[in-house]
């Protein structure tokens, strides 16, 4: 009996004592992840400057910033989105209707005002992300599967919008077309534009109550019933926003490529879930920020833009960003693992 | 405002959900300023009742007064704002949120006209709060990196936050050492001096006799009364909380109990249990009973192979026993029915035969077909030899009531040759004329030599079906009851009690 009372004292500080080097190193790694994304990111720029010497020009990464600029935007909306455990497939097609459908706008009515041009694709996309929202919130379709329908339905309503015909640089205005050339104090407008998203994303994200609720519902939705959280407003608003940025870089990305077409951004939605596993953003909900996300974004613009400047050829790129990919996603795993399991050491019995 | 002597009161409240009563015309009154104890065995409507204060389902019957003054709330902002607070049994927490939004999530503060989140002023009361419970911890860790008992003193600032009138705490000691448990008497006593009522719902005796001057007791989902805590003597509340008289219900016949087949030594696995030692002989069978969450299925699951332990060794047939995954498990010779038949048992929307054969497909394909009178055959004798009752074994299985569907799952288990059986809660949900029959079942398996490891919550079953019963709290073996010292006193105080007398009386047993 006595020897039992002893030995029961002693497990669990001895318990604690051996989980608590091993969290503070995965706590590290949690904490740091931004660090070492950043790291990687000036690791590759100048492994790639030794065989390239042109690729931190100035030019160069002024390019990199304004081809990832749309992405980053993307990611922005689709971050919050998987923070509630979800998903959106749908923002490749949804950015090609708006994209049209403003494209049409500016051919046909040239006079029109370029921000006016950029309040419709934006109009257009949040209708388009409303509808999701209630597909997922209120008739609690999986998002996979409703962002999935919705992804053909945008697709096919940009082929009938458009006559299955492009519009192409001449129908557009020099105006419609500045918005994505442009610049402002020497800086290109999409980087602006871009920049100005970040700041309002995280005032939102981390200030308002609204975009803490967003991490409560994905961080434990059982317990954000408990707390009086209406769930499904908090969902629908995350597949709003996320239509609203999805116009937006619709009008972006046609006034940059000054073409609209059916096909616009096919697949891109990929890209824009792969930015934001690499910045860290959890799919099984919760965890994800604002900056890093961005190294994400610029980490895919870099492997997109300097992969060629190095003469890899095409198909071995798509390797290369793939592996990147399931390495991020791979220790992603292993530091979650390693925490829940120093945690539940912790626990005691 | 309208004075009553009551904080809170509840009248004639009843509660439905599809296919159960979870609480049946339910009485419940709080006097301002008083702890009062809420107990019942497992399933007895508890958690049921305080989602139903705190606003999170809504009643089906019943009349609910706050100071007199009758309220129905629809949500569980309607609760916070009439100052009720609830910590629930499991912490319900945000893992990837820091302290202080765990606390204040769902009543940020907020500048009135921007409505941005004041950050510093949140800390800094959540410091304060923090410092009031004695937690040394800042409010800017992440919830999930603090221990359990820890996370019980957020949630109670959380509580304090709101500066709720009511607070309702669910098992609030289940998981806390006695050190720790002391640390909340104290606080809970603070809160209670400050004015506030208190409603705790403990498996503990410790706990009631420490705290509470009332005490009411909930069984079956139904109200059976209420005492003043000096006034009633533990034997008393132990019958009220258990009713049943043990019934006829069990048939347990003289087992013939053969040699030794699993031995299980010092078993353990990290954050789940600990130090779990038994045996298990030929003919046996084997309780495993204690509270929910007291690592009965952990331990079952482990010895199925769908988790791993860390600690410890199994001893199966004589030799040391590595399973990899359940299909091993299956293979070597140990086979185990789920607590969640619905889920992980059955394939519903299936015939009777077809789930019978499932696992066992490769007996009965040749050439990488199936030899469909062969199946067949197996299935009926099988689905006979249970005593399934249906038209035939084409019968789809979600038209069967829930006892038949468990013989199901028993003759799925039955087509593999196995020597120990693992039953987690076999009668969970059927009615008493199934049980039986599932009673009589287990003996009959028993007698043809199988050894069954039987774990349940209910007291009556586990004392007339059992020849040893484990009893097990908190993740270790706290007794081992032989069919002699059998009671529901004993195992009771052996899953509950803070200091275990077990350690010894498993000795005894063993030897």
């Amino acid at each position: 009996m006595k020897r039992q009372i002893t030995e029961s004292a002693g497990v669990p500080g001895a318990q604690i004592n051996i989980g608590k080097p091993a969290r503070s190193v995965s706590e590290m790694i949690g904490k740091f992840r931004e660090l070492g994304l950043l790291g990687f990111i000036l690791l590759l720029s100048v492994g790639v400057q030794l065989r390239n010497p042109s690729f931190l020009t100035w030019e160069n990464i002024s390019d990199i910033a304004t081809n990832t600029a749309i992405l980053s935007i993307l990611a922005v909306g689709m971050m919050l989105v998987i923070i509630t455990r979800g998903i959106d497939l749908s923002i490749g097609a949804t950015l090609a209707v708006s994209g049209m459908i403003s494209a049409l706008l500016v051919s046909h009515y040239p006079g029109i005002h370029p921000l006016l041009a950029i309040a419709s694709g934006i109009g257009i996309g949040l209708i388009c992300g409303m509808v999701i929202g209630c597909l997922v919130a209120w008739v609690n379709i999986l998002p996979i599967i409703a962002t999935l329908g919705m992804m053909n339905v945008y697709r096919g309503l940009t082929f009938e919008a458009s006559g299955g015909k492009w519009v192409s640089a001449h129908q557009m205005p020099t105006g419609f077309k500045a918005i994505a050339t442009g610049t402002l104090f020497g800086v290109n407008n999409l980087i602006l534009i871009a920049v100005a998203i970040y700041i309002v994303a995280y005032y939102f994200i981390s200030h308002t109550r609204s975009g803490r609720r967003i991490y409560a519902v994905g961080s434990n939705p059982d317990s954000a019933t408990i707390s009086g959280i209406r769930s499904g407003r908090v969902l629908w608003l995350v597949y709003t926003i996320m239509g609203g940025l999805s116009g937006l870089a619709g009008v972006l990305w046609v006034s940059k490529f000054a073409s609209a077409q059916g096909d616009t951004a096919s697949g891109y939605e990929l890209s824009v879930i792969a930015a934001c596993v690499l910045g860290g953003v959890s799919i099984a909900g919760g965890v994800g920020k604002i900056s890093g996300i961005v190294l994400g974004s610029v980490l895919l613009g870099i492997l997109n833009n300097a992969l060629p400047m190095i003469d890899v050829s095409p198909f071995w790129q798509m390797f290369i960003q793939g592996t990147i990919i399931l390495i991020a996603v791979l220790i992603n795993a292993l530091v979650k693992r390693g925490i829940d399991r120093n945690h539940l050491m912790r626990r005691k019995i | 405002m309208a004075d009553s002597e009551y904080a809170l009161e509840l009248k004639g409240i009843t509660k439905i959900f599809p296919g159960i009563k979870a609480l049946d015309d339910v009485y419940f009154k709080l006097k301002t300023g008083e702890i009062h104890a809420l107990m019942g065995e497992n399933g007895a409507g508890k958690s049921t009742f305080i989602k139903v204060i705190t606003g999170v389902h809504a009643p089906e019957e019943g009349e609910m007064y706050l100071n007199g003054r009758q309220v129905a709330f629809n949500h569980p902002t309607d609760a916070q704002k009439a100052g009720i607070a609830a910590i629930y049994q499991h912490v319900t927490c945000y893992p990837d949120l820091s302290v202080t939004e765990n606390i204040f999530m769902g009543h940020e503060k907020i500048r009135r006209r921007t409505r941005c989140i004041l950050w510093d002023d949140m800390h800094k009361e959540a410091e304060r709060l923090l410092g009031e419970l004695g937690a040394g911890f800042d409010p800017r860790t992440p919830m999930g990196a603090l221990s359990v008992a820890e996370q019980q003193l957020v949630e109670i600032a959380k509580a304090l936050s709101v500066d709720a009138k009511i607070i309702i705490m669910d098992e609030p000691t289940a998981a806390l050492t006695s050190n720790e448990s002391e640390e909340l008497y104290r606080i809970a006593e603070r809160l209670r001096d400050n004015g506030a009522s208190i409603i705790f719902i403990s498996h503990r005796f410790e706990d009631m006799y420490r705290l509470a001057s009332k005490v009411t007791v909930f069984r079956d989902s139904k109200y059976i009364g209420t005492w003043n805590v000096d006034e009633i003597a533990n034997s008393d509340l132990i019958v009220a909380m258990v009713g049943r008289e043990i019934s006829q219900l069990f048939p347990k016949k003289e087992a013939n109990i053969g040699e030794e087949i699993l031995r299980v030594e010092g078993l353990g696995k990290a954050g789940y249990f600990a130090d779990v030692s038994f045996s298990l002989r030929r003919g046996e069978i084997l309780g495993l009973t204690g509270l929910v969450g007291a690592g009965r299925t952990e331990v079952c699951q482990t010895l199925f192979g769908v988790e791993r332990y860390d600690k410890g060794k199994v001893i199966f047939k004589g030799k040391e026993l590595k399973v990899r995954n359940p299909r091993d498990a299956m293979r070597q010779g140990i086979g185990y029915l789920s607590e969640d038949r619905q889920k992980q048992g059955l394939v519903l929307q299936w015939d009777i035969g077809r789930n019978i054969t499932l696992s066992a497909l490769e007996k009965f394909s040749g050439g990488g077909a199936i030899d469909k009178r062969k199946e067949l055959e197996v299935a009926k004798s099988l689905a006979e030899k249970v005593g399934v009752k249906a038209k035939s074994v084409f019968d789809l299985v979600s038209s069967l009531s829930g006892g038949n569907q468990q013989k199901v799952v028993f003759a799925k288990l039955l087509t593999a040759e196995l020597d120990v059986l693992i039953l987690d809660e076999p009668t969970k949900g059927v009615d008493v004329g199934a049980k039986s029959a599932i009673y009589e079942m287990i003996n009959e398996l028993a007698r043809s030599g199988y050894g069954i490891v039987l774990v349940s919550s209910e007291m009556p079953e586990v004392i007339g079906m059992c020849d040893r019963v484990a009893v097990m709290r908190e993740g270790r073996i706290t007794a081992m009851l032989d069919r002699e010292v059998l009671t529901q006193e004993a195992i009771l105080k052996a899953s509950m009690d803070d200091t275990a007398p077990g350690a010894l009386e498993g000795r005894r047993a063993e030897a």
